[in-house]
C-alpha cells in the first residue's frame, strides 16, 4: 500500500511539474506548483520524515505559494502568445538527465546501502537536538540572513518614492 | 526472476525521481521567458534538491540531513521574496515581466 501510494505521488509530482512549465496562464502554473509542493510533502511523510513534510507543507505549499499568488495579483498578464524561448535548451536537459540516470545506477551498482537502517535522526526531536547544539551558528546566521532579506525587500520595493 | 539484476536500484527510485525534478525545472529555467514561471521553476528545483538529500541520507545514513533540509528550505523562502521583489521592480519599470525585455543590458 505504502509502495503503491509513493509510486503515485511520484507520478502526480512529475506531471504537475511538466504542467507548472509548459502552461501558458501563469496562475495556472502557480496553481498546479502549489499542488507538486504538496504531493512532495506526502512523497515526505512516505519516507518516514513526518517533520520535514510538515515544514514543506507550511513554507512551500503556504508562505511561498501565497506570496506568487499575490505578485501574480499585483500584474496585469494575459496569456503568453509566444510561449518559449529558447526550443533547442531541452534537448541539453534530456541529455543532461540520461548521463546523471548513468551515474546514479553506476552507484547503485557499485556502494550498496548500509545495513539494518534506523531512521531515528527523521524525527523532530533528534532535528532539534542537532540544530540548537552542533548547528547554533548556522542557525544564527540563517536568522540574521531573512532579517537582511526583510529589510533588503522593503528597501527595493521603496525606491522609486526616494527618486 | 527476470527483473533480479536491477532490485539494487529498487533503493534509488526516489534519487532518480529528484534528478527528474531537477531536470524539468531546468527545462523551465532556460526555456520559459516569464520571470514568474522561472521562479516557480527554481522552486521546483529547491525541492528536487530536498528530495535528494532526503533519498540518499535514507540510503547511506547521514545523520545531519534534515538540518541541511531546513536550512535548504529556509533559504529558498528567502530566494523566493528577494526574486519576486525583483519581478515587481522590473514589472513597475517596464510594465511586463518578459526577460527578453531586459536585454539593453547587452549593449
Amino acid at each position: 500500500m505504502e509502495t503503491f501510494l509513493f509510486y503515485i505521488f511520484s507520478a502526480g509530482l512529475l506531471l504537475t511539474a511538466f504542467n507548472t512549465i509548459f502552461c501558458r496562464n501563469p496562475a495556472k502554473g502557480a496553481l498546479n506548483l502549489a499542488l507538486s509542493m504538496i504531493l512532495l510533502a506526502g512523497l515526505f511523510f512516505l519516507m518516514s520524515a513526518p517533520f520535514l513534510a510538515g515544514l514543506q507543507l507550511i513554507i512551500y505549499a503556504g508562505a511561498v505559494m501565497v506570496l506568487f499568488v499575490m505578485v501574480l495579483m499585483l500584474f496585469n498578464l494575459k496569456n503568453e502568445l509566444f510561449v518559449f524561448f529558447k526550443k533547442r535548451a531541452w534537448i541539453w536537459t534530456v541529455f543532461l538527465f540520461g548521463l546523471c540516470s548513468g551515474l546514479i545506477s553506476l552507484m547503485a551498482f557499485s556502494s550498496p546501502p548500509r545495513e539494518n537502517p534506523s531512521y531515528s535522526f527523521l524525527e523532530g526531536k533528534q532535528i532539534a537536538l542537532k540544530l540548537f547544539t552542533e548547528y547554533l551558528l548556522i542557525f544564527e546566521m540563517i536568522g540574521l540572513l531573512l532579517l537582511v532579506i526583510a529589510i533588503g525587500v522593503v528597501v527595493l520595493s521603496r525606491l522609486d518614492k526616494e527618486e | 526472476m527476470l527483473l533480479e539484476p536491477f532490485s539494487a536500484l529498487q533503493n534509488f527510485f526516489p534519487v532518480f525521481l529528484a534528478a527528474g525534478l531537477f531536470f524539468i525545472g531546468m527545462t523551465g529555467v532556460l526555456m520559459r521567458k516569464n520571470l514568474l514561471i522561472i521562479l516557480m521553476s527554481l522552486e521546483l528545483m529547491l525541492g528536487a534538491v530536498n528530495l535528494n538529500f532526503l533519498s540518499f541520507a535514507k540510503i547511506y545514513g547521514f545523520e545531519s540531513a534534515p538540518v541541511y533540509i531546513f536550512f535548504i528550505i529556509c533559504i529558498a523562502a528567502a530566494e523566493a521574496g528577494v526574486g519576486l521583489a525583483l519581478a515587481v521592480r522590473v514589472y513597475k519599470k517596464f510594465k511586463t515581466v518578459d526577460i527578453e525585455a531586459l536585454n539593453f543590458l547587452k549593449e
